[in-house]
């Protein structure tokens, strides 16, 4: 059943749904001005790379682990970095009673 | 065309709206909801990649964890922006200049480039022997891991924290 899966699916299927994720959040990176919003488009850019390297761990060499145990790392930074991300905009917010980053614009030259 | 195949086309356009939907709808509250269903359907794909630990640890960490806690974030901040301004800046279409960009040079190397591909079966006992790759082979990273998570939970204590 899985070598059907293997001979059905091209792994640049996933690549492009993998690069389409990445994009998406990207640009929502560039164009949101909440912080929150930019937050969420991180986790999407996240989860875009961890789809390429289960794709390419699957397709490439599945008796190693190298990509999951890469996917399993991703998933804990990407934990650290949505609570480290929302204790800074709770502090921000707090100071400044604001999560627009148009707004937030205390470190511009 | 495979039942395989469907399935991935479904889950993909699941995944690629729902995260359509995180970085346009205007209302904060929808693109969280927007992000839960991405995530699922993520954990779909990668239950049909073969990798079902790594689709349950999706659910657990993903939609159990930093979900709630971006969805109770916007709960905490959401209640004091009253008035709401435009969600998306005046310059997005650079952003999507950009990404729309980079979307063509990934997919076309994506498609182009010969990547060497093996037909082989993940090792039926595969969770067995992630576990014992990840206190053998993976130690470093995994302990490194673990002490990043320590940190940043007490940096996030420290700075979300009341000051007085």
């Amino acid at each position: 059943m899985m070598d059907s899966i293997l001979g059905t699916i091209p792994l640049s299927w996933y690549l492009v749904l993998a690069a389409a994720l990445f994009c998406i959040g990207l640009y929502g990176v560039l164009a949101r001005r909440n912080a929150i919003a930019i937050l969420m488009s991180v986790e999407l850019i996240l989860n875009g790379a961890n789809l390429n390297f289960l794709a390419f761990w699957r397709y490439t060499g599945p008796q190693d682990f190298d990509g999951v145990v890469f996917a399993l790392i991703v998933m804990a930074v990407a934990a650290c970095e949505a609570a480290v991300g929302l204790a800074l905009i709770i502090a921000i917010f707090r100071d400044r009673r604001t999560v627009d980053l148009d707004n937030i614009d205390l470190m511009r030259g | 065309m495979g039942v395989a195949q469907v399935v991935f086309i479904v889950l993909g356009l699941i995944t690629v709206a729902a995260a359509v939907a995180v970085v346009s709808l205007p209302n904060l509250f929808h693109s969280a909801l927007s992000l839960v269903l991405a995530l699922f359907a993520l954990a779909g794909l990668y239950a049909l990649l073969g990798a079902g630990y790594i689709a349950v640890v999706q659910v657990l960490i993903y939609v159990g964890a930093v979900a709630v806690l971006i969805i109770l974030g916007i709960m905490v901040s959401e209640r004091f922006m009253g008035h709401r301004r435009q969600a998306i800046s005046e310059q997005w279409w650079i952003g999507a200049i950009a990404a729309a960009l980079l979307l063509a040079v990934l997919s076309y190397l994506g498609v182009r480039v010969a990547w060497p591909v093996v037909v082989q079966q993940p090792p039926s006992d595969m969770v067995a022997r992630l576990g014992e790759a990840l206190v053998g082979k993976y130690v470093l990273p995994f302990e490194v891991a673990s002490l990043v998570l320590v940190a940043s939970l007490i940096g996030a204590i420290y700075i979300a924290r009341e000051r007085s």
